[in-house]
């Protein structure tokens, strides 16, 4: 099964600063992580087609490692890299009257095994049951515990 | 990131069959008889679907008298829609820090 998340955001800023600020390992280093203050540690970032990522972080004393390899690079518009095994995520970056329009896509395949779920038309119904579920859930349904507002 | 423990819970739910019995217990516990007579399928046919259900961990039988009252586990489900919810955590706490950094960053151009 694969799930998607998009979040957008408009920066007053032009499309080429938004877009060096996802491929200059420097700028990249102080905004780019995983909770409220946690950043990963860069040791392979390189933006051309087919270029490795490589980073980790520390989270309650175990070291967590992700890689990934960059499929599309094209300033200041469009940025396409694959994250672990089986997510992938889009930037894509709008010139717009006062600064730049960002999308980021976020998708992820969940485990192996999905070929049946696929075919069992479960991406049709996963809304319908979300739906469903979502009164009987949504009380229990929240943040994660360490996710506080910002 | 990802709960080890969906793969079972997907499969379990590829069958719509299966998705159908989810969501009338999403209404509340019932009976296996009830369920027979609502699905209109067989007693084997239904003794097997649940079966998968509950080896997914996604039902809970308990007895009842004679019979068994099936009732909905909420868990593997809450990890379904919390996949979506961390990702967006992850990135809205990343896309407010880009904000500052490059409010820090510009340079008079």
């Amino acid at each position: 099964m694969s799930e998607r998340v998009t979040i957008e955001r408009t920066y007053p800023h032009p499309p080429t600063a938004v877009f060096d600020a996802w491929t200059d390992v420097e700028i990249l280093g102080r905004w780019f992580g995983c909770g409220v203050d946690t950043l990963w540690q860069i040791h392979e970032w390189d933006p051309v087609p087919g270029g490795a990522i490589a980073v980790s972080m520390e989270i309650e004393g175990q070291r967590v490692e992700m890689t990934g390899r960059f499929d599309e690079v094209d300033r200041p518009t469009r940025l396409r890299y694959r994250w672990g095994a089986d997510q992938t995520v889009t930037a894509e970056f709008r010139a717009t009257t006062d600064g730049c329009h960002l999308t980021v896509t976020h998708e992820g395949a969940i485990g192996d095994g999905m070929a049946p779920v696929l075919t069992g038309g479960w991406s049709a119904s996963v809304q319908q049951l979300d739906d469903e579920l979502h009164s009987r859930l949504g009380h229990r349904v929240g943040r994660r515990r360490d996710a506080k507002p910002s | 990131m990802s709960a080890p423990t969906l793969d079972p819970v997907f499969e379990a739910l590829a069958n719509p069959a299966r998705r159908e019995i989810v969501t009338t217990l999403s209404r509340g516990p019932s009976p296996t008889p009830d369920l027979a007579e609502a699905f209109d399928i067989s007693k084997q046919a239904l003794s097997k679907h649940l079966q998968l259900l509950e080896s997914a961990g996604l039902i809970a039988r308990r007895r009842r008298g004679r019979t068994d009252e099936i009732e909905l586990v909420v868990e593997p489900f809450e990890h379904l829609t919390t996949w979506a919810t961390t990702i967006t955590d992850v990135w809205n706490h990343n896309l407010d820090r880009l904000a500052t950094v490059l409010d820090e960053h510009q340079s008079p151009s």
